[in-house]
């Protein structure tokens, strides 16, 4: 793998591993787990499946250790970050202009929080890649008709908040 | 077939439908205030962990050696004065500090041991001045003392790993960003149903088993927080309320006798208690993750102080 390739690499994964993380993680610590992802996908290059589609799957596997392996560092600093940590900087706040925003999306940020995690990990897997339905199961670990089915009952959760002046069932 | 097919089609529809709402929906670094790596940065870092690594090889012997040494220096250097009383002048390892009435009273159930805990006062907390708690955490073979003097209404002092800073005596609890103050955890619901909700609000994302956040945050706020004696009691019965609990008699690592209370979930491993029915404290909290080390917290001092030590101290 060259450099070029790893870049490009890194544009097409970067976003679904960090919201991915994200839903288990706080924001410093997915950011973390994307750069040490990558980090050892650079190290290991030379062991990377030439094949596209085998190849994002190694790197899923890197990032899913990473991500298990953060969350195990935080369980494990959970006392530390109640009282240190977590007052060092004051809360990001992601969504903070309610005035602008309080509308569909904010509806649809809300319903989204409230899905089921498996639900969640789909929706969040599928907007923030790219990859096929079927590749995308595979990396998340699921069948494609388990897949297929928490996509469609988060969809609609979250749809129903989104076109929540449409009358439920218009159009379908 | 269909079946592969299916995925493919509820993707495509799922990002047609939801195209307006992605960008609410889909977090970038930026919105946190934070940037990714660029591929070049990590080739970069890449290339510096290989000279690390190649360094680290010829300083391992000795760095083992020293390390061998501090671990021999801190082990003994603790001392234990009992938990139920701070004035108590301390007592060198190994003194079993609780006293044997915990197990000679026998318990039946994991059950009966936190309602014997949740039966014993405890101290007001309204009106001291600072709370202080001494432990030490072990994770694997590393283990790290920590010492808190936590402020009623003024900052509080943390004490750990050779510094000492000060940090908000705030309690980041029940979901609430930038936590409860003091007074605020004075005010705390006595009401077991009202806590246990709070307990798995704020315990962490809702993939979590219920049961786990509820000993992890209760762990916590027993194990360092100056819950009053009406909250700390509702906090022994919601735990009580938990089902799946099992009782052992156990001696913490210090050597002090009291009663094991664990739970086993799956996925998540083992927590484990050891409580001093007869004291109401939480001598000990253990984690256990399946294929990871365990991770623990020894409490050997808690309770009211009037004076924290001053910064920049170690």
């Amino acid at each position: 793998m060259e450099r070029d390739e790893f870049a490009a690499l890194m544009r097409e994964l970067q976003s679904l591993v960090f919201n991915v993380a994200l839903a288990k993680l706080p924001p410093e610590d997915a950011r973390d787990v994307v750069s040490e992802t990558f980090l050892v996908v650079w190290q290991k290059r030379a062991s990377a499946p030439a094949d596209p589609s085998e190849r994002r799957r190694w790197v899923w596997g890197v990032a899913h250790r990473k991500i298990q392996h953060a969350q195990q560092q935080r369980r494990r600093k959970h006392h530390d970050a109640r009282f240190a940590h977590d007052h060092a900087a004051p809360d990001p706040v992601a969504y903070d202009d309610p005035a602008a925003v309080v509308t569909e999306a904010e509806s649809a940020r809300r319903a989204f929080d409230a899905l089921p995690a498996g639900e969640r990990e789909a929706v969040i897997a599928a907007l923030a890649s790219d990859l096929s339905g079927a590749e995308i199961a595979a990396l998340l670990g699921v069948t494609p008709s388990a897949f297929a089915s928490r996509l469609s009952r988060g969809r609609e959760k979250i749809a129903r908040f989104l076109y929540d002046s449409a009358p439920l069932g218009e159009g379908e | 077939m269909a079946d592969d097919r299916m995925p493919d089609v509820e993707v495509q529809r799922l990002r047609d439908e939801l195209a307006p709402a992605r960008a609410g929906l889909v977090a970038a670094p930026e919105d946190f205030g934070l940037t990714f790596a660029s591929p070049d940065e990590l080739i970069a870092r890449a290339g510096l962990d290989e000279v690390a690594k190649r360094r680290r090889r010829r300083t391992r012997l000795a760095a083992f050696g020293a390390g061998l040494a501090a671990a021999a220096t801190v082990t003994t250097a603790v001392v234990l004065p009992r938990l139920d009383d701070g004035a108590r002048p301390a007592a060198a390892l190994p003194v079993p500090t609780a006293t044997h009435s915990t197990t000679d009273v026998t318990y039946g159930t994991a059950r009966d041991v936190l309602l014997a805990a949740a039966r014993v006062a405890g101290p007001q907390t309204k009106d001291i001045r600072y709370w202080h708690v001494k432990s030490f955490q072990t994770f694997g073979h590393r283990r790290e003392p920590r010492e808190l003097w936590i402020g009623n209404g003024r900052p509080g002092v943390l004490r750990q790993e050779g510094a000492t800073w000060r940090f908000p005596s705030r309690f980041p609890f029940g979901g609430r960003r930038g936590g409860n103050s003091w007074a605020e955890m004075l005010k705390l619901p006595t009401d077991t149903a009202k806590l246990r909700e709070l307990l798995v609000a704020g315990g962490g994302p809702d993939w979590l088993d219920d049961r786990w956040k509820i000993f992890s945050d209760a762990g916590f706020l027993l194990g360092e927080a100056p819950l009053p004696p009406r909250v700390r009691s509702a906090m022994w019965r919601v735990l009580a309320s938990v089902p799946g609990t099992r009782l052992a008699k156990a001696t913490d690592s210090v050597g002090r006798k009291g009663w094991s209370v664990s739970l086993r979930i799956p996925v998540e491993g083992l927590m484990t208690y050891i409580v001093d029915p007869a004291t109401g404290q939480l001598l000990e909290q253990r984690e256990k993750r399946d294929g990871f080390k365990q991770w623990r917290i020894t409490y050997v001092e808690r309770g009211p102080a009037d004076t924290a030590p001053a910064l920049g101290r170690t």
